[in-house]
């Protein structure tokens, strides 16, 4: 039994695998998310917010899901570098944001405080650290020796999954952590950390792996070809991928970024200071305006 | 470089010529019988293929040799390379092997 997606599993099969271990990590977290939302209910209401969460929160976990499991995991872990970076990517610019906002801050706060990294999720939450928490993420885990040596067991796949969808949490941090001490006041501040750190940066090594005349990684070299791509070809769209995906997430988010501060800053003129929410929210769940 | 097929049946000239192109447009196909194919082989110091039995699709496998073997400017082979050998590999060794004076044509 494969309990994770592995490379060298000999020619790829359109026959789907299970991956148990795969549906646990979805599961588990479902279920416990579920049950936590449940026994807050019993006390206050439901508010418009928190069923917006939940979605977000479903929504990021099945993304997760389909970038785990069969095929797309299958074929990123053993035979196409293309769909390695399409898994990065579903990870870290659609998982991972959708899950953190879908967290309502007393639960993140509670798991937090429950594994006793409050502080460490502060301190690499800052903008800077974060951005350097996740670019170098992004770095290490694209370094050909480590992919070709974490993707060839089942625990060091596993290992390189979750350190992403971590990293990817991390970057988004500053801007969709539900905890709105730990987020930076300013949306331009904002935009433009999401623009360095996710957006800018991972071109870099984007170009680098896009311009390589060489095969970089021996796992997807090696591997039985699934099409009509070749090695080369698969590599440069891997690399591509890396280059340009950020964009179409980053710049949409910035843009939602600066239109939330400007409609605040035009009720808090149209209403008056008094009338401005407070810094930790003004609606009666004591939800934060988004 | 030339490959040449194990399954002859399978790998007609245009399925070998769309394969081969995932590996570059410059890499030459061979085929020909199933006798030609084993006088080859036997050349060459390579055992036989061993086909496994078709399933309900009457798809089947092959199990064949699959390591490279380099001829040198002296029509010789000194040196095999197995499966697993990486084109970054092949690179730095070309240079090497045919700069060797001891199998350079005589």
């Amino acid at each position: 039994m494969t309990w994770w997606c592995v490379s060298g599993q000999g020619a790829f099969s359109w026959t789907p695998i299970a991956y148990p271990g795969v549906w646990l990590t979805v599961i588990a977290p479902v279920i416990t998310y579920v049950l936590a939302l449940q026994r807050r209910r019993r006390d206050p209401g439901v508010s418009r917010s928190d069923r917006r969460r939940s979605i977000s929160f479903f929504a990021g976990m099945a993304t997760y899901w389909i970038a785990t499991d069969w095929p797309i995991a299958t074929l990123g872990a053993g035979y196409l570098a293309s769909m390695h970076m399409t898994q990065y990517l579903l990870y870290t610019l659609v998982a991972s944001p959708l899950i953190l906002a879908g967290l309502p801050d007393w639960m993140l706060t509670s798991m937090l405080r429950t594994l006793g990294l409050e502080s460490a999720w502060r301190a690499v939450t800052r903008p800077l650290v974060a951005g350097l928490v996740f670019n170098g993420v992004l770095l290490v885990t694209h370094v050909p020796g480590v992919v070709d040596t974490f993707r060839a067991n089942q625990f060091g796949s596993m290992t390189m999954d979750i350190v992403w969808l971590a990293s990817g949490m991390i970057a988004w941090a500053p801007v969709l952590t539900p905890r709105l001490e730990d987020r930076p006041a300013s949306a331009a501040f904002q935009a433009l950390y999401l623009f360095l750190a996710i957006g800018v940066l991972p071109m870099v090594p984007g170009a680098f792996i896009t311009f390589a005349g060489q095969p970089l990684y021996r796992t997807y070299e090696l591997a039985p070809r699934v099409s009509s791509l070749s090695v080369l070809d698969d590599q440069q769209l891997a690399g591509a991928l890396m280059k340009v995906s950020s964009m179409f997430i980053v710049w949409p988010v910035m843009a939602v970024l600066f239109y939330k501060a400007a409609e605040r800053d035009r009720h808090s003129v149209t209403v008056g200071p008094s009338s401005e929410p407070s810094p930790v929210g003004s609606s009666a769940s004591g939800a934060r305006p988004e | 470089m030339i490959f040449v097929t194990t399954d002859p049946e399978r790998d007609t000239p245009v399925a070998l010529r769309e394969w081969l192109n995932t590996f570059g447009s410059d890499v030459v196909g061979l085929t020909g019988t199933p006798q030609q194919i084993g006088v080859a082989q036997t050349a060459a110091g390579i055992a036989s293929p061993t086909g496994t039995a078709p399933d309900s699709d009457g798809g089947y496998s092959v199990v064949h040799a699959s390591q490279a073997i380099m001829f040198t400017p002296d029509d010789l082979t000194h040196i095999e390379y197995p499966f697993g050998t990486t084109r970054a590999d092949w690179s730095a060794d070309l240079e090497l092997l045919s700069t060797r004076p001891d199998w350079m044509r005589a």
